[in-house]
């Protein structure tokens, strides 16, 4: 320890390197605080969480804030339950339409597949704001608003998801699909052997991306649903917000980290993935 | 084992055609080179047999059954690609093991054949690394095991050794001519390297802008060119073409050159030369040479043969069984002869 200190002021160079250190720890630090402050907030006191000045460090570590939040009378167990329910299902149809499309649009020959690709880009430039109207419409006729499907069907394919899956399709080599088809390998197999592996970390991502856009959705559950049975996670938070007279701060931070750390795990787990694919170098 | 036919095979990419009303038979058990210049339609042609760039008309027959609509995987053939085409997600075993597995070969079986021919290029100690941690060399092995171990009745080589370093090429051609001789299978390989053509062929056939300019031997290729592209291809430096008169042509190789400051009897081409270069290459030295009417030669020639200086003014000769000539459409008409010719060639006859 005191060996590496040491050295570490004798490398040549270490003022600026040490200023870059330093910079680097505050950055850090800045991007680390609101989770701190929300993780330690859910385990002070109701009177701790409202205390000016602030307490940095729980003086007293306690469960309240929880369990208000589970005593809220709002079945937070449900919303959490139509939160993962909505998010799988999201992520797997995402998968079902997005890949092949995808694989299609980078590796196949079909009539008018520029125009068809750039009606998927235009669908990339629309403002999400622009769809709403119609896409309720559209549930409203076929009576499925208020329900779980408008907050799982609009979301089935994503034209970004496509357009990065083709790029990264497209860097495969045509003589590794031609090499597999010459091995005997029916499409299924190119696809699940050969293709999806050398994507893993294109796939991880836009699965990441969408796990994340639909865990957090708030405005979109708002506007498709009025039951609170079909709600998702995020709206409860907010419903929080407003049960009793003034914010229970510590209630509302517990209930955040419920929302928020499934998605730490999964971006952890996630971004070693990421890296482990984007280790993976074209090979010639 | 496996004869592969061509029949007025044709082949267009929109309204580019590439072929055209092409017939070529493969021999079995033959080392066949398809070699010419990029774009010459050489790998199309191997793309057909293989069955992943269909023919647009014509027919391809394999032992006389026509394969031209056969997708590949009903082919009995493997393929070696430029760039090894490797899976790079699988171990080295788990690229062999694939397409054994597809044709679900048994496991015992699939293991056999693994480590039979894994021990045949090598790789035994490298079974279960992955691609990336492996050099160029290597990879190239894995996709010859990989190809060898479906037991195909023929091999497609599509340049694979482009991608390896001048010592690694020499030493995996000796190692493919081997192999070939030991599997006695029919080879196709594809190269626009005339001197891997000439090292490893059984028979050339030589292409040009979507037509065969030639087939046969090395030794034919080499010692009767149809025609002076190929004459010109096959040889380093390629052979030095002059004009006679009435559109007619004569070649000479360069090593078939002798120079001298001394006119040496009994030569059938006479002329005057100034040396402007003189590369020293090892065994051999190179001139490049102006005669007096001011068109250059190259000339060839064993270190302890003909040894003139940079700027030496030399007599250019050669005999006359050396002298190819060629017709006005650039057909080889004969070499040492015909009589009137040879006369015109003689240069200057003091």
């Amino acid at each position: 320890m005191i060996k590496a200190i040491k050295n570490y002021f004798v490398q040549p160079g270490w003022g600026l390197q040490l200023l870059s250190d330093i910079i680097k720890i505050l950055l850090m630090l800045a991007f680390i605080f609101p989770f701190y402050w929300m993780l330690v907030t859910a385990f002070k006191g109701y009177t701790e969480s409202m205390a000016v000045p602030p307490t940095l460090f729980p003086k007293v570590w306690t469960l309240e804030g929880y369990r208000s939040t589970f005593n809220s009378g709002l079945n937070i167990l449900n919303y959490a339950k139509n939160t993962v329910l909505i998010t799988t299902a999201v992520i797997a149809l995402q998968l079902v339409i997005m890949v092949p499309a995808a694989y299609a649009f980078a590796k196949r020959e079909f009539p008018l597949k520029g125009l068809w690709f750039g009606i998927v880009l235009v669908a990339f430039m629309i403002p999400l704001q622009l769809t709403y109207i119609p896409v309720y419409l559209r549930m409203q006729d076929l009576n499925l608003v208020n329900t779980l499907w408008p907050q799982i069907l609009p979301m089935g394919a994503d034209a970004f998801g496509i357009f990065m899956l083709r790029q990264s399709f497209k860097q495969i080599p045509d003589e590794i699909i031609e090499s597999a088809k010459l091995d005997s390998a029916g499409e299924i197999q190119i696809m699940t052997r050969i293709m999806l592996p050398m994507c893993k970390s294109a796939m991880v991502t836009i699965a990441m991306f969408s796990f994340i856009g639909t865990w957090n959705a708030y405005f979109w559950p708002l506007v498709m649903t009025r039951n609170e049975s079909v709600r998702p996670l995020t709206m409860a938070v907010e419903k929080l917000r407003d049960v009793e007279m003034g914010i229970r701060w510590n209630s509302l931070m517990a209930a955040n980290t419920l929302l928020v750390v499934p998605i730490l795990i999964v971006f952890i787990f996630a971004s070693k993935k990421i890296i482990e694919g984007f280790a993976y170098r074209g090979m010639k | 084992m496996a004869e592969i036919v061509f029949e007025k095979v044709g082949k267009s990419f929109g309204s580019t055609k590439v072929i055209e009303n092409l017939d070529l038979t493969i021999e079995d058990g033959k080392f066949t080179v398809l070699v010419g210049s990029s774009g010459c339609g050489k790998t199309t042609l191997l793309r057909m047999i293989a069955g992943i760039g269909p023919a647009t008309s014509g027919r391809i027959l394999m032992d006389g059954k026509d394969i031209t609509h056969q997708p590949p995987e009903k082919r009995d053939i493997a393929m070696v690609f430029q760039n090894y085409a490797i899976y790079p997600t699988m171990s080295v075993r788990e690229n062999i093991e694939f397409g054994l597995k597809n044709k679900k070969v048994p496991k015992e079986e699939r293991d056999r054949r693994i480590a039979e021919y894994a021990e045949i290029v090598g790789m035994t100690p490298y079974l279960d690394r992955k691609p990336s941690d492996l050099s160029g060399g290597q990879r190239q092995r894995i996709a010859l095991a990989r190809a060898m171990v479906k037991k195909p009745s023929v091999f497609l080589m599509d340049e694979p050794l482009s991608n390896l370093d001048a010592k690694l090429r020499a030493a995996m051609r000796v190692e493919l001519i081997e192999l070939q001789r030991r599997l006695g299978t029919t080879f196709v390989y594809v190269t626009h390297d005339q001197i891997e053509a000439m090292s490893m062929a059984d028979t050339i056939v030589l292409m040009e802008k979507g037509q065969i300019q030639q087939i046969g031997s090395p030794e034919e290729i080499y010692h009767e060119p149809a025609n002076i592209f190929s004459a010109q291809f096959i040889g380093t430096p390629p052979m030095n073409v002059l004009d006679l008169d009435g559109g007619v042509r004569f070649g000479v190789r360069p090593e078939s050159i002798r120079m001298s400051a001394e006119r040496m009897d009994g030569m059938a081409l006479y002329r005057r030369g100034h040396v402007i270069t003189r590369e020293m290459l090892g065994a051999e030295l190179q001139y490049k040479v102006r005669l007096s009417d001011g068109k250059t030669l190259m000339v060839r020639s064993e270190n302890d043969r003909d040894d003139v200086e940079e700027s030496a003014d030399v007599w250019v000769m050669a005999p006359a069984r050396h002298l190819h000539f060629f017709d006005a459409d650039g057909r080889h008409i004969g070499h040492g002869g015909p009589e009137d010719l040879l006369k015109k060639v003689g240069g200057i006859n003091e």
